[in-house]
């Protein structure tokens, strides 16, 4: 058994896009990474200009030089390529890795010199948690075209993430020089924070919100900060801020609830944790924050019950916490991967356990195993028709997989195509003639079993 | 001369500013009165373990490269007045080579008995110390059979150990093992540290013992940092092993009552033991700090048995329920309100916890807004203490840092193997303000125990390393700026253990307790100081003995050690000397 001894290099509930980022705080987010070339939001950016402006100038002022950057040598994009990457995307998105890599290679053999392409593996790779292949990926995009927006800034993510803070920071200042935009000051701000350097991370920050003073990831780290030196109140107020810019944020609900209690404000508080219970039933800090602010507000009962349901989730999170290091730990043990998807489940945060049931079964495309637990995982996020496409891909795979033809059925049943679902039924008998359901299913059918 | 007054209990109530008046606002109250304008002093500490004849100790592990979990928890140490000649001696644990290896045996534990002179010499052999071989960790020190002489419980790796002191008519002194005679010695377990307290108030001092997790060679687990490489490990995979605690039968022998008096259940993986009355009832309780798992408070129910309220209380976890690496502990009032404030030592990228009390069984974690925590954050703290090293009325805080991982900068920037240890300045209003360390030199530091080994009035540091030498620390804060105070026991345990003490000088009122254990497998000296800043003297003393007597004292002068016993008043009165020591600069 190989178990990873750093702790807490990465507690936190909330899925994103970038994974595994070595933060303190549980629920955190981590790095905002580059998606497409520019998702600026076209009303934002007078003020980003402005705040561009200063910013630079203070560039200057502080006379770093940036080694220059050799001219771009990438190709142009037609539109077939721009049509692959776009659907590479897309199945990055949608965590189907095979695809993306497929597509990535489609467009690899069209357009070999085209920066796009390796990043897109470098993003594919990034969100498998294979951080040195992602690096690698991200080095040849640069190489092709050296200011390639985000680039830099995703290589900083890499060394974030693999806890070389001092060399992020310098990925994501030559990610500013070549695509000024406030994602890297962020990016700056966070390793500044991990490094112990509290007044320049929130110097970065305070960069990142002149330039966007919208940008609410900024925002909520910035609270981050305030609260580890003491000042909760500018804290609740920078947290405020980052939910009011992106109100459908639970964690930033989350961490308004956390920083309400720690003022003594438990009532206000606990409007907004049991928003966030609602929203994420899972979330232990949730639950142990309203049992603490109930307990402050001598509603002792209440207190109980939340601190009650808080200890239940409390070895759910600590075995998925385990897990979350084993993965990360050991990037390509897709069983590492499946049994962290098999406890978010258990958790009931489907859209975790169904990213890491697909990094399973990307590392292990055979294992039926694994994608009957994503089929199942398809039914409880209530997408029927996506159960039952993995259920045949299943039965095709293994025509004499009982369980997978009898869920069939069902599932068959359940979405009312009843000739189907007698089809897999009486498949199930043929493979278990012994098997109760599918007999006891057929017969609720009208239709006797096989002989 | 002093006068005494005896009391009961009850007045307590009405000097208690939180009992029956709700929760407090922590953080809002004024910031201590210095016991006078001009009164405080630069703090200095001087290296002096080679010139005290501690340069020779060297701390084994037993490490041979198979990376064994329990290599990383190092050393425990105490101070202790072994002989009675009133010079505080030390005891050092040792540590040992592992069972089959060829490397020499380790000594388990020295014993350096105090000449008086800022020397020490090793009496090891000479009190029938020099066979005992046991893979050793922590010790408490008290005199669990009430015959004036301090005993030394040994946690170890396999059974604990209880050395008796038998003092002979001819002052000769020689321990005698009586581990498994007197029934602490049973339990072959993982055991770090442990603290002796009356829990009963039956006049005989109990035993609680924190068990750490289930290991042998055989149940190791390979671990890594960096995939490749094995290391040590750390305890979420290991099965945690609940304290044990032993009632001391009063006939020399113990009992385990741990089911009996609500110590179980408990999930183990404990580093640190406190004890303090947190609701002023006149029962001493605990406080247990675990390695991630969930910290504890057993709040004495009033007779002898104990509650759990760590989770009710909101000591148990961080402020998002998630238990941390819990440490070393210490348990002191660090601010003007009376209300105790506990420190638990963690893990690198963990703040320590400072958790203020707000209510009889309510605890406020404010180790950010102490401005404690965020420097904490890099470092790893094993043990801790609170104490007055500058001697103006209020407890400032060490902590003793090191991490487990000797590679650990290889992967994590910005922490390090050996490490700085942090001491934090009491700034007033539950705050504190980072001040220049006491050591230059990073370090594996593991224990921190003090005392005023040199009996000028001050509290003096010795902190061990992991697998290496020990650093003894004298405090040289100008002399006559302080009381001492020892307490003995004649109805309760002769320790006077769970003495609750307060000194009022001028408008400063100084809170202390006799208490064994704190920190992390460390056990200091039991007479308390009371730092009176440029004060002549302490107004009145007023000391809480287990039991519920009341003696109070009037006009104590400063620079001065009495000696109090319970009933019979001040018994003996000695001026301390700053100027007794030659190579005193």
């Amino acid at each position: 058994m190989i178990i990873s001894t750093l702790r807490n290099s990465c507690k936190k509930y909330v899925p994103l896009a970038e994974r595994d980022c070595p933060v303190r705080r549980p629920g955190r987010t981590c790095g905002a990474s580059y998606h497409q070339r520019s998702d600026i939001k076209p009303r934002r950016l007078v003020l980003r200009l402005l705040g561009l402006l200063i910013v630079l100038g203070s560039l200057a002022a502080c006379g770093r030089a940036e080694p220059e950057s050799p001219p771009d040598v990438d190709q142009p994009m037609g539109p077939i390529v721009q049509r692959i990457l776009e659907l590479g995307t897309e199945a990055l998105q949608q965590h189907e890795f095979e695809r993306a890599f497929a597509l990535a290679d489609s467009a690899a053999v069209r357009a070999p010199d085209l920066a796009d392409v390796p990043f897109l593996r470098g993003r594919i790779y990034a969100e498998l948690g294979r951080l040195d292949e992602a690096e690698k990926a991200y080095r040849q995009a640069l190489a092709i075209r050296p200011s390639y927006p985000g680039g830099w800034h995703n290589l900083g993510n890499t060394a974030f993430r693999n806890q070389k803070y001092s060399e992020a920071i310098g990925y994501y200042r030559r990610e500013f020089a070549a695509n000024p935009d406030p994602r890297p000051w962020r990016g700056i701000g966070r390793s500044y924070f991990e490094l112990g350097i509290p007044d320049s991370a929130r110097h970065a920050y305070e960069r990142a919100l002149a330039i966007d003073s919208t940008f609410a990831e900024a925002h909520f780290d910035l609270a981050l900060v305030l609260d580890d030196g003491g000042d909760a109140e500018g804290a609740l107020y920078r947290a405020r801020r980052a939910l009011a810019h992106d109100s459908a944020n639970a964690e930033y609900r989350y961490y308004v609830g956390v920083y309400l209690v720690k003022v003594g404000r438990h009532a206000e508080a606990l409007d907004l944790l049991e928003a966030v219970v609602e929203q994420w039933p899972w979330h232990q800090g949730a639950h142990y924050n309203m049992a603490q602010a109930f307990m402050r507000l001598g509603r002792v009962e209440d207190a109980q019950a939340f601190q009650e349901r808080s200890e239940e989730l409390r070895s759910l999170q600590a075995q998925i916490t385990h897990h979350e290091n084993t993965v990360r730990g050991q990037p390509t043990n897709e069983y590492a991967h499946a049994g962290l998807g098999t406890l978010l489940r258990r958790a009931g945060r489907y859209n975790d356990a169904m990213h890491a049931y697909r990094v399973a079964l990307y590392l292990a495309p055979q294992n039926l195993e694994f994608r009957h637990n994503m089929a199942v995982l398809h039914l409880l996020r209530g997408d029927t028709t996506a159960s039952i496409q993995t259920f045949e891909q299943i039965v095709q795979a293994d025509t004499a997989n009982a369980p997978a033809w009898l869920n069939l059925g069902s599932l068959y049943a359940m979405s009312g195509e009843l000739e189907q679902a007698r089809k897999a039924w009486i498949a199930t008998l043929r493979i278990d003639p012994n098997n109760d359901l599918a007999r006891r299913s057929l017969a609720n059918l009208g239709v006797r079993g096989i002989e | 001369m002093p006068s005494t007054s005896t009391v009961f209990m009850l007045l307590l109530s009405g000097l208690v500013a939180t009992a029956g008046c709700g929760v407090e606002e922590p953080g809002a109250e004024d910031p201590p009165a210095a016991s006078s304008e001009g009164a405080k002093n630069a703090i200095q500490f001087t290296h002096v373990t080679e010139q005290a004849g501690l340069g020779g100790f060297q701390h084994v592990t037993g490490a041979f490269g198979d990376t064994w979990f329990p290599e990383t928890m190092g050393a425990g140490a105490g101070f202790l007045d072994y002989d009675g000649d009133g010079w505080q001696d030390l005891v050092l644990v040792g540590g040992a080579a592992w069972p089959g290896r060829d490397d020499p045996p380790a000594q388990a534990l020295r014993l350096y008995r105090n000449d008086g002179d800022g020397t020490f010499s090793d009496v090891t052999a000479a009190v029938g110390l020099a066979g005992l071989r046991t893979y050793g960790l922590g010790v408490a020190i008290a005199d669990y059979d009430n015959d004036g002489d301090p005993d030394i419980f040994v946690t170890t790796l396999e059974r604990n150990l209880l050395l008796r002191n038998d003092s002979g008519a001819d002052q000769a002194v020689a321990f005698t093992e009586m581990g498994q005679a007197a029934g602490v010695g049973d339990a072959a377990v993982w055991s770090t540290s442990a603290l002796f307290f009356d829990a009963d108030l039956d006049g005989h001092a109990d035993l609680y013992v924190g068990n750490y997790v289930e290991w042998s060679p055989e149940k190791d687990i390979w671990c890594t940092i960096d995939g490749e490489v094995k290391a040590y490990c750390t305890p979420q995979l290991y099965t945690g092993i609940p304290g044990h605690f032993y009632h001391n039968n009063g006939d020399g022998t113990f009992s385990d009552w741990t089911e009996r008096a609500g110590f179980l259940p408990a999930p183990g993986k404990t580093l640190g033991v406190a004890e303090w009355d947190f609701n002023r009832d006149g029962w001493p309780d605990l406080v247990v700090a675990n390695d991630t798992q969930r910290d504890l408070l057993f709040l004495n129910k009033g007779d002898g048995t104990f509650a759990e309220q760590g989770i009710v209380s909101g000591l148990a976890f961080d402020e998002n329920g998630q238990a941390r690496a819990g440490m070393g502990i210490d348990v002191g009032v660090v601010d003007t309100t009376g209300s105790a404030s506990v420190i638990v030592g963690h893990f690198t990228s963990e703040m320590i916890g400072v958790y203020r009390q707000i209510g009889p069984a309510l605890f406020m974690d404010r180790a950010s807004q102490s401005q404690a925590g965020r420097p904490s954050l890099p470092t790893l703290t094993f043990g801790l203490c609170l104490f007055d090293p500058d001697l103006d009325g209020d407890l400032d805080l060490f902590l003793a840092n090191g991490h487990i991982s000797p590679d650990v900068e290889r992967v994590q920037e910005g922490v390090y193997y050996r490490q700085h240890p942090q001491l934090f300045v009491n700034a007033g209003g539950g705050r504190f303000a980072e001040h220049t360390p006491p050591v230059a030199a990073p370090m594996v530091a593991r224990a921190v125990a003090t005392a005023d080994y040199d009996r000028d009035g001050d509290v003096d540091l010795l902190v061990t390393e992991n697998g290496g030498p020990v650093h003894l620390l004298r405090n040289d804060q100008p002399g006559g700026r302080s009381l001492r105070v020892r307490l003995e026991g004649r109805q309760g345990n002769r320790d006077a253990l769970g003495a609750h003490v307060t000194a009022v000088v001028g408008t400063t009122r100084m809170e202390r307790r006799v208490r064994t254990g704190s920190s992390f497998l460390a056990s200091s000296d039991k007479t308390l100081t009371f730092g009176l800043g440029a004060a002549p003297q302490v107004d009145t003393l007023t000391v809480w003995w287990p039991g519920g007597q009341v003696e109070q004292f009037t006009a104590l002068p400063a620079a001065r050690e009495v000696h109090i016993a319970e009933g019979a008043g001040l018994i003996d009165t000695q001026s301390l000397h700053p100027s007794t020591l030659a190579e005193r600069p």
